[in-house]
């Protein structure tokens, strides 16, 4: 009995392989059939079979392994994978998101001359940026408006958005819970909010979920492809309407290029359009609008966003709400996240009154920078959204989903501290001063772009970004605060502010570090912004001693 | 609806599957084995349909673990790509 199970028994250990397999398959077979092993080969039958059975069973492990790791959000590696789980979870991933702006219109002084008194600009006219080359959609409640050759409409303003309306035409099928793909070559760059449906010409409301539609109320709802473009949603009478059979479904939607459409300055005057569609008199005839109208940029197009990548899916998808609503800390944070505008994004409480959200953000400025130098150049005002842009992001928030009634939101700007970072170094004989320093300057600049750091800057990881710069070989840091001076002149024995024993950054409530001159310390020195190697600036970098390298580091 | 049920013939009378993918089910060995090897002798065909059928089953049944973790089918579907 023992002698025969041993015979059946298949594996002879815990650790297999198909390789191993198939060495024990072959002796086997050479054994039965008192063939060489030279001679099984895969040109005979017995060899090719398994041979082929080999390499099946290594792609059907592989299929195992993989749609098993693809049904984890976390490890999965296909878009369409994470999308998946994603909306499972009750996550709609954000598609690109256009940017927003405002121009006014002026006639030209050939508009005077012109023999026609009115034009109609068609609603969704398109307008092209002369800064980026990117097309630019007029946006009115209304189907056109009517601009007078005589002046009477001049400074008239418009909402523009980025990007191009596109339109796709379906056919209802008349059954309940339809549901349309609508496949865009742009895939996910179909705008997150611009998308309407049209039931046989006439407009039908855009719902959040299912369950708002009223009973037959004309609604649809729209959700981020898993594969790509959008999906489109009808109800089934009790939750809103079934387009009848044969009804004729027209989607419009606007293509946008994301975060590419945001044009980001303080002169809006060098924000320039043009016209690349064509206005018509009340008789019908076609004009050419930048003959008879320029346009003048109000407020320059912001808050574009490219559509959400995996990683953010991956982070967002647990903290969805499932109710649509923005209630708790983690709604607003996620919906914030979405725009990928801010480098530091914190939601709470106000104190004193419970109802009232206060929103701590930070512009992500790493896309003005070409070098980490530039961070010491930069302006403070950058770290701070402008009037305009907090607007813009108060309408988005009221787009994104429904505030409870009991509670206000508030956009706390950051109090900007001061200060600057004097570090004596000892570097090696086999690396010029000059490239040490403009090496130390930009890894300094690089660690303060990225700094994700909320409470405090410890001196030591300013220490250990030196530490890894070719050619220094010891460092040693101060950091002077411009609060903390301004108190020791005021009081000699004032307690620390802003630093403390150690010679770290310390950040308070609302506050952000930035590494800036522009103040005078205790001792008269007076750091002017930016570097420079006249004067002492916001880095000031002295080389104390230039050592030849010990043949030990060579 | 239990595995063999009796309704699921009428269950499926009306559906028309597009886009089902390839399907391979007779042609695993044929695609992957010399043609050499095919309508030579009666024994050999048998035995490359049997272990057709093998392999058949064994990549289905990959199939079966999506079937599984998906919420949006029935646990006794097939018809996945």
């Amino acid at each position: 009995m023992a002698n025969t199970t041993s015979n059946w028994k298949i594996f002879k250990s815990l650790d297999y392989s198909i390789q191993l397999i198939l060495k024990q398959t072959i002796d086997y077979l050479s054994g039965k059939f008192n063939q060489s092993l030279q001679v099984f080969t895969a040109a005979s039958p017995f060899g090719q079979v398994i041979l082929v059975l080999e390499n099946l069973s290594q792609m059907i492990l592989y299929y195992i392994e993989d749609s098993i790791t693809e049904l984890s959000i976390i490890d999965a590696t296909r878009l369409s994978s994470v999308y998946s789980i994603a909306t499972i979870a009750g996550h709609n991933p954000s598609r690109a998101i256009s940017a927003s702006g405002e121009i006014g219109m002026k006639s030209t002084s050939a508009a005077r001359q012109a023999d026609f008194d009115i034009i109609l600009i068609p609603n969704l006219s398109r307008i092209k940026s002369l800064n980026n080359g990117l097309q630019y959609i007029l946006y009115f409640s209304q189907d056109d408006i009517k601009f007078s050759m005589k002046g009477n409409t001049d400074g008239l303003s418009a909402k523009i958005l980025q990007g191009s309306i596109e339109t796709q035409t379906l056919v209802a099928r008349g059954q309940e819970l339809e549901s349309f793909s609508i496949n865009s070559p742009q895939n996910f760059l179909v705008d997150n909010y611009l998308v309407e449906v049209y039931i046989n010409g006439e407009k039908w409301t855009r719902y959040n979920s299912i369950l708002d539609m009223p009973r037959g109320a004309k609604g649809f709802l729209v959700k981020t492809g898993v594969t790509s473009g959008v999906d489109i949603y009808f109800g089934n009478e009790s939750f809103g309407k079934i387009p009848s059979r044969g009804s004729e479904i027209r989607v419009q939607y606007l293509v946008n290029n994301g975060a590419s459409g945001n044009i980001t300055t303080d002169q809006v005057e060098q924000v320039k359009f043009e016209w690349s569609d064509t206005g018509f008199t009340l008789t019908g005839k076609e004009v050419e609008l930048n003959e008879y109208i320029t346009i003048k940029t109000i407020h320059s197009p912001q808050f574009g966003a490219n559509p959400e990548d995996q990683n953010l899916t991956r982070l967002l998808a647990p903290k969805t709400s499932k109710s649509f609503a923005l209630v708790n800390v983690d709604h607003y944070e996620s919906v914030l996240s979405r725009l990928k505008l801010f480098s530091v994004i914190s939601v709470f409480l106000d104190e004193k009154d419970s109802r009232l959200l206060n929103l701590f953000l930070v512009p992500d400025v790493t896309n003005l920078f070409n070098t980490g130098q530039d961070y010491f150049n930069i302006d403070p005002s950058k770290f701070k959204l402008t009037e305009f842009r907090k607007n813009e992001l108060l309408r988005y928030l009221d787009k994104t989903g429904s505030k409870l009634i009991s509670t206000d939101v508030k956009i706390v700007d950051p109090v900007i501290k001061k200060y600057v970072i004097n570090v004596s170094i000892i570097v090696f004989d086999d690396v010029a001063t000059e490239v040490i320093k403009r090496d130390v300057y930009n890894e300094l600049g690089n660690y303060f772009i990225k700094n994700k750091r909320k409470k405090r800057i410890p001196k030591s990881d300013l220490i250990r970004v030196l530490e890894d710069v070719a050619g220094v070989d010891s460092v040693s840091i101060n950091i002077v605060s411009e609060a903390n001076e301004a108190s020791k002149i005021a009081d000699p024995n004032a307690a620390d502010i802003g630093l403390d024993e150690f010679n770290d950054i310390l950040i308070g409530d609302f506050e952000l570090a930035i590494i800036q001159g522009g103040f005078k310390d205790r001792y008269g020195n007076e750091y002017s912004q930016g570097i420079s190697d006249e004067a002492l600036g916001s880095v000031n970098i002295q080389i104390k001693n230039i050592v030849p390298r010990p043949l030990s580091l060579q | 609806m239990t595995k063999n049920s009796i309704y699921r013939a009428a269950y499926e009378r009306k559906q028309q599957l597009l886009n089902t993918g390839y399907d391979y089910k007779d042609k695993i060995m044929k695609n992957t084995l010399s043609s050499q090897m095919f309508g030579v002798n009666e024994t050999l065909d048998t035995f490359l349909e049997n272990i057709n059928t093998v392999a058949y089953e064994n990549i289905e049944a990959v199939k079966q673990i999506k079937i599984f973790a998906n919420p949006a089918l029935e646990k006794y579907e097939k018809n996945i790509k």
